[in-house]
């Protein structure tokens, strides 16, 4: 069925060739489990028709072992279900047993508590699931921790709430789980804050003696064990391997440019519209609300049938309006932001198209999950935009379709990060020494030499003049929170060094699918104020940085140079921002702000003789090309954006007195990025090398060497000095380590 | 070390952030004052906390049972389905009275279950939470029933902790009426390593006490307590009947005075001057000052302070008594 439509599409008049190629994922099978349950349970599944697979099954017996569990099976597999059951039979073998879950944000609380609300009044079962959180009303917070047995609720809510613990003491004491889900928005520095706070948070249930196991449900990653093991301390079992049923997936990647008089936009749209008009229900995911909606209503009058936008915010009526049109069929066709990425009940879906890589496989393969129901066959369609990234993976679908995902990092060991936290650890209990480590015992003793921590017989009590909760936030590192606000109204939350470089006045900000232009950035007061406005520029500052190495922590030695890393500080001035309209600069404005001078991680190579042969005049736009490379493929690696990593290359560096590619954190203190990348540096360096080399433009292009977001305009770049200093880098892996 | 310095100075700073500079109050001399010349009278205890010992000619109108008594029986909305409005409709019909309502034929059972639960004479604490279940906290009731209890069982509290929440609590006060004065203890923990022992303290005077009185206490200082009771895993003090005098002194001062803070009814409806005094917000950063340098003379003002607020107290309930009198 799926072949004869992708016939008729190509036979489609406004159609150009622009499938580049076609990839079919083969379905499997469902491979069952065996696993027994109660018969309140079992029957509940009889009644929804729903059989349990073999993932779900291994995590039930794993917590039935007391084992804790990481799950990153993909979406769609019911990773949801794989934590309920074994909640609710320890629920119910105790009956005071409670349960807590953790969300990242309350609309996806909320969605869950729809699920539990249901099992629980069809199983006849008494639990009172509740979310408890800044929108719980005053009258029942008083009920819900007197008598509710599971409790979901979100990191920022949790962390105002822990020093009233003695409230929630019925629900510590009898606590038999703990679930994060959807954990895979714990990283970096966010991740490593809700780090902390889940140490504290076991500290204090400890005291009451109660003893969960953690279920930890993810996205897939690469490193689900170490990710699950940073963000609890504790060990757990993973399970990644999918049991359910899968129908076949046909892959089409779509290449906008070999149609170059139509935009990306107006050629999904009348992808859209082919597919609604064939009733195929389809989701199709965009960046920005703005091309949402402007896919949307090109679609309809494309000839598209039934077709919405949606974004994050609406309403629960809304929200159900669009569950209950994706699931009678009066809705055809979606368009959104990554806001329907996950939660939200919407089944499967026909088909889905991605317009742009979304920034990592984690989030393209949850919003490919939209597509398929059971073992029905579904299709994928990928839509790049000129990019290095998207571009990539068009010339390599491979890796693109394969297992691979990209590692998570938890940046643990910051001490300013450890230092809020012991202080908030102190001020929920009396914070004994004997639990320290010898460099926390050494943070709480700089704690009480500045008055915020004293020593008693007990441990250590907080005695700040504020509330410890309050002066240690869980967004970012520095405590140099810069707010985002428009028309009063709390945006987001940013480090300082992200201010400047993204909201500096006049600049296009993206946030949650919205776009939002700068009106005013006060560094001093730490406020950005903003107005929303749908534009169809975007924005990006002129910067030039000086990198000083601080300190090697760690060194590499390969044939023709030398790996490291270790701590740099950072000088970056502002010059500028230029202004993009369909990725041709239309304005350069200068800017006015101080520079920026910061500690953080990094990673360098410094070339010892590799580099020779290149003449002397070419080799500052080699190593910037080969820096652009190795950026740009950072996000294979790494959970991070492209953004998230900064970089400076030198013919001559003043302290390496060699020519010098840096790639370091672009966030003040550093949250281990870049160290991830110096550990997978060899995987970086060959798809830096196949971006490139692979590409068939002459001296470079937006889809391999040019950046969007170069703060000296993509200036000097040599294409083929950039191939071979990335050969250099991929031929020291199959050299032996030399020795110094 | 240098690493450590910045990473816990950032937060340090933050910590003090809007706070004004300390300063020593106008009396405090120069030099440092120890604890033990500071406050001569003062004893310790095995656990180290010191106690302050205060005697002021203060006393209270007498309340006897029986006024009490007949107030509450005319207060027909303490019974399970009366309000105003049938209130109002039963004093037409000739009800006046609790006791008179034990015959009708709709509230016959819920009067009789009510004076059953207060008992003969009345208990004060099932008296006082049919109050808090019908009644707002501002009713003179809650004042009236005072009568229900010897006046040596009300006990006043006044708490100065560090902070708003999560904060340690390093001097008490508690007052009582005894052998025809107004006795104050104030419990001052030297350092923090004392907060358990006056947590103790405090709550071996609660256990004792008929009927605790406070301002904003119930808001405030109670929830303070219950929170570093549960901080050092000892066991929460069961809540005794609690009288907030912030509703009452809203209610009957509100018009007139332009906030409810106790120190500006003390000046506006007291006509209580207090000298030198510090403001309340400054009292936990002379704590602060006092652990830093050791100086003693940092704790004279916010003892003399926390005294003063307690005394303040007896004072105001005595003028709303006398209003309620009066009315």
């Amino acid at each position: 069925m799926l072949e004869e439509l992708v016939d008729d599409l190509e036979r489609s008049p406004w159609y150009r060739g622009q499938i580049a190629r076609t990839a079919v994922r083969p379905g499997t099978a469902a491979r069952p489990s065996t696993v027994a349950l109660p018969s309140v349970l079992r029957d509940h599944l009889e009644r929804r028709g729903i059989d349990l697979y073999r993932h779900q099954g291994e995590v039930i017996e794993a917590f039935r072992h007391g084992e804790d569990v990481v799950i990153t099976t993909p979406a769609a597999s019911g990773k949801s279900l794989a934590f309920t059951l074994p909640i609710l039979e320890a629920l119910r073998d105790d009956p005071q047993g409670c349960a807590l879950l953790l969300y990242p944000l309350k609309a996806l609380a909320n969605d869950q508590l729809t699920k539990l609300l249901d099992i629980e009044s069809d199983c006849g079962l008494r639990l009172g699931p509740a979310t408890y959180d800044g929108d719980t009303p005053a009258a029942s917070r008083t009920r819900i921790k007197r008598t509710a047995r599971i409790v979901l609720t979100n990191p920022h809510a949790l962390h105002q709430y822990l020093p009233w613990h003695h409230q929630w003491a019925r629900i510590f004491a009898n606590l038999r789980a703990l679930v994060v889900d959807e954990a895979h928005h714990y990283r970096g520095v966010f991740g490593s804050n809700v780090a902390y706070l889940l140490r504290r948070l076991l500290r204090i249930v400890a005291h009451y003696g109660g003893t969960p196991r953690i279920i930890l449900s993810s996205a897939s990653v690469a490193n689900p064990e170490e990710f699950a093991r940073a963000l609890t301390g504790r060990d757990a079992v993973s399970v990644r391997v999918d049991g359910s049923e899968r129908g076949e997936k046909r892959v089409l990647f779509w290449d906008p440019l070999v149609d170059p008089s139509r935009s990306v936009t107006s050629q999904v749209s009348n992808l859209l519209a082919f597919l609604t008009e064939r009733g195929i229900q389809t989701i199709c995911f965009t960046r920005t609300r703005a091309s949402a909606e402007v896919i949307s209503r090109s679609a309809a009058r494309a000839g598209g049938k039934e077709i919405v936008s949606y974004r994050a915010g609406y309403l629960p009526e809304e929200r159900r309006g669009l569950e209950e049109g994706l699931r009678n069929g009066t809705i055809r066709g979606v368009v959104s932001t990554t806001a329907l990425e996950s939660g939200i009940d919407i089944g499967g879906l026909d088909a889905a198209i991605l317009v742009g890589f979304p920034g990592s496989l984690l989030s393209a393969w949850q919003q490919a999950g939209r597509a398929g129901r059971g073992s029905e066959p579904s299709l994928l369609v990928f839509v790049p935009f000129e990019n290095p990234l998207d571009r990539y993976f068009l010339a390599h679908p491979v890796e693109f379709l394969g297992r691979t995902r990209e590692r998570l990092v938890v940046p643990l060991g910051n001490p300013r990060q450890q230092a809020g936290h012991l202080a908030c650890a102190a001020a929920e209990l009396p914070l004994s020494e004997a639990g320290l480590t010898p460099a926390e015992a050494e943070l709480a003793r700089g704690l009480c030499e500045q008055g915020l921590l004293a020593p008693t017989p007990r441990g250590y009590v907080y005695r700040g003049l504020r509330r410890a909760h309050e002066i240690v936030p869980l967004n970012d590192l520095s405590g140099e929170t810069v707010r985002m606000t428009c028309a009063d109204r709390l945006i987001e939350t940013m480090d300082p060094v992200r201010a400047r470089r993204d909201a500096f006045p006049g600049a296009v900000y993206l946030h949650r699918g919205d776009t939002y232009v700068v009106d005013r950035l006060d560094l001093d007061q730490g406020l950005v104020e903003v107005r929303r406005e749908d534009v169809d520029y975007r924005t990006h500052s002129l910067r030039a940085s000086e990198v000083v190495i601080l300190s090697c922590e760690e060194a590499r030695p390969r044939a023709g140079f030398e790996l490291r890393a270790g701590r740099v500080r950072v000088t970056e001035s502002f010059l500028g921002y230029k202004t993009i309209h369909a990725d041709r600069t239309v304005a350069v404005r200068p800017l006015d702000l101080p520079p920026h001078v910061y500690e953080t991680d990094a990673m360098w190579i410094a070339f010892r003789d590799g580099v020779a042969e290149l003449p002397p005049e070419k080799l500052l736009g080699s190593l910037h090309g080969a820096e652009h490379a190795l950026i740009a493929m950072a996000p294979l690696l790494v959970l991070c954006d492209a953004t998230d990593v900064g970089g400076l290359s030198a013919p001559a560096h003043a302290q390496t007195g060699a020519p010098t590619i840096v790639l370091f954190d672009d966030v003040t203190e550093g949250a281990g990025l870049t160290h991830a990348l110096f550990d997978a540096f060899d995987r970086l360096a060959e798809r830096a090398h196949a971006l490139v080399r692979g590409c068939s433009c002459e001296a470079g292009c937006p889809a391999c060497l040019l950046s969007p977001r170069c703060g000296s305009q993509n200036e000097p770049l040599s294409k083929p000095g950039s191939i071979r200093i990335l050969e250099v880098l991929t031929r020291g892996t199959a050299q032996p380590e030399a020795t110094e | 070390m240098v690493k450590i310095d910045r990473a816990v100075g950032r937060l340090a700073d933050r910590a003090r952030t809007g706070f004004p500079p300390e300063r020593l109050a106008p009396d405090v001399q120069q030099g440092i004052v120890l604890l033990e010349d500071a406050f001569p009278e003062a004893a310790a205890d095995s656990g180290g906390c010191l106690t302050i010992d205060h005697r002021a000619p203060l006393s209270l109108p007498a309340l006897n049972r029986e006024a009490t008594t007949r107030a509450l029986l005319a207060e027909l909305r303490l019974v399970y389905g009366i309000g105003a409005r049938y209130t109002a409709k039963l004093r037409e019909e000739g009800y006046t009275s609790l006791a008179e309502l034990r015959d009708h034929p709709r509230w016959g059972d819920a009067s009789n279950a009510l004076l059953a639960r207060w008992g003969t004479p009345p208990d004060p604490g099932a008296v006082y939470r049919s109050l808090e279940r019908w009644l707002p906290s501002a009713d003179s009731l809650y004042l009236q029933s005072l009568g229900l209890v010897p006046t040596e069982g009300l006990l006043f509290f006044d708490l100065e902790t560090l902070g708003l929440g999560g904060s340690p609590i390093f001097l008490a006060s508690v007052g009582r009426f005894a052998d025809g004065a107004f006795s104050i203890r104030q419990y001052l923990a030297p350092s923090l390593s004392e907060e358990v022992a006056l947590l103790e303290r405090l709550n071996s005077d609660l256990r004792g006490a008929s009927v605790l009185l406070s301002y904003n206490g119930k808001s405030f200082d109670w929830t303070i307590l219950r929170e570093r009771f549960a901080y050092y895993g000892l066991r929460l003090p069961d809540a005794p009947i609690h009288v907030d005098l912030l509703h009452h002194a809203r209610r009957a001062f509100g018009a007139v005075a332009p906030d409810c803070h106790l120190a500006t009814i003390e000046r506006r409806v007291l006509g209580i001057e207090r000298s030198d005094d510090l403001p309340s917000a400054e009292v936990p950063i002379h704590y602060a000052a006092f652990l830093e340098s050791g100086n003693a003379a940092h704790l004279v003002p916010i003892v003399r302070h926390n005294r003063q607020d307690l005394l303040s107290l007896v004072v105001l309930l005595d003028r709303l008594l006398r209003m309620a009198d009066d009315a």
